[in-house]
């Protein structure tokens, strides 16, 4: 028995920003938080909401500071987080091959 | 129960193809490929009176058919290291400070330190060649297509270009790869175009620089306003 794609997509990232959020980590190494907002078109609220749920997960790293007197937000992917998002994209391909097959 | 239907912008096809589209902005974000390119034309037409100045022939043979020397311009041995360890503290710079007013990270570092070793044993392996006079046929063979080749790779100007397929690597930028490819063949084989002229030579290798980094410049410049 083949245990069909969708049982192994995670809740945490299976979700357009959050894995949008991933993607920009792991492609900038580090991404300021401003950056983030402006190309998710997201609130700053609303951004910080979805990064406290990968900071919970265990899938980024939050990082404070200033630079000069603007203080800064910088998010990195963790380990856990690379994995995270190759299993994603890997659920995904697979996900869109299997409804190919099935078409007619 | 009730069936919560997926957004259709979560769907796996849209999901993929949002992902690309914002590992292409990243990308753009972390592009700046005209400035070491306009950098290493300026350095280029700058060696080009440091090579004339101190351009003296050492070592001449005369084969059945010509006479062959070694051109030596100890000028340029020290103008290039140093010009090429102070252009890449630049362009690590120059990233780093991008890097911070956009907001991502960078990842020049692999192109730095590789084009300061292929900066280094460039200038090393062709202090080696003059110094060895007889070795692998050279001088004698010094007119030979394959010494060309293995001369003007080994020389400033292909050792920019090499570490420009780095860049292109590090970039993920297809088309830096491609006007690498193109520059380095250009800088290989121009030598058929500038067999007598070592200045004409840094000159075309400058003026390949400088359009491709006007170029690069308007493409990043064109991406930017069409991403606003």
């Amino acid at each position: 028995m083949t245990v069909h794609p969708v049982n192994g997509l995670d809740d945490v990232v299976h979700q357009r920003v959050r894995l949008g959020i991933l993607t920009i980590a792991h492609e900038a190494r580090h991404v300021e938080f401003g950056f983030l907002r402006t190309e998710l078109g997201l609130t700053a609220g609303n951004l910080g909401q979805h990064l406290s749920v990968l900071e919970k997960a265990g899938l980024v790293h939050i990082e404070k500071g200033y630079e000069g007197k603007r203080p800064r937000t910088w998010v990195s992917l963790t380990p856990a987080g690379e994995k995270a998002l190759r299993d994603e994209i890997a659920h995904l391909k697979r996900l869109i091959q299997q409804v190919e097959q099935a078409a007619p | 129960m009730t069936d919560t239907p997926v957004p259709p912008q979560d769907g796996p096809r849209e999901l993929l193809s949002a992902n690309r589209r914002l590992s292409l902005r990243v990308r753009q974000a972390q592009r700046g490929t005209w400035f070491p390119l306009l950098l290493f034309a300026a350095l280029t037409l700058a060696s080009v009176p440091i090579t004339l100045n101190s351009h003296h022939a050492i070592d001449c043979r005369v084969s059945a058919a010509e006479r062959v020397c070694i051109a030596f311009s100890p000028g340029s041995y020290v103008y290039w290291p140093l010009a090429m360890v102070l252009a890449y503290a630049a362009i690590a710079a120059f990233y780093l400070r991008r890097a911070r007013s956009r907001g991502v990270g960078t990842r020049v570092r692999p192109y730095v330190i590789t084009g300061v070793l292929i900066a280094l044993a460039a200038t090393g392996v062709s202090l080696w060649l003059v110094t060895h006079p007889g070795v692998v046929g050279y001088p004698l063979a010094a007119g030979s297509p394959a010494t060309m080749f293995l001369n003007r790779l080994v020389s400033p100007e292909g050792a920019i270009g090499l570490a420009l397929l780095v860049l292109a690597w590090v970039e993920r930028n297809r088309a830096l790869l491609v006007f690498g490819l193109v520059y380095l063949v250009i800088v290989s084989f121009g030598w058929v175009l500038t067999l007598h002229s070592p200045w004409a030579f840094a000159v075309i290798a400058a003026a390949v620089l400088l359009l491709g980094g006007i170029g690069f410049a308007l493409a990043e410049r064109r991406a930017g306003r069409s991403a606003a």
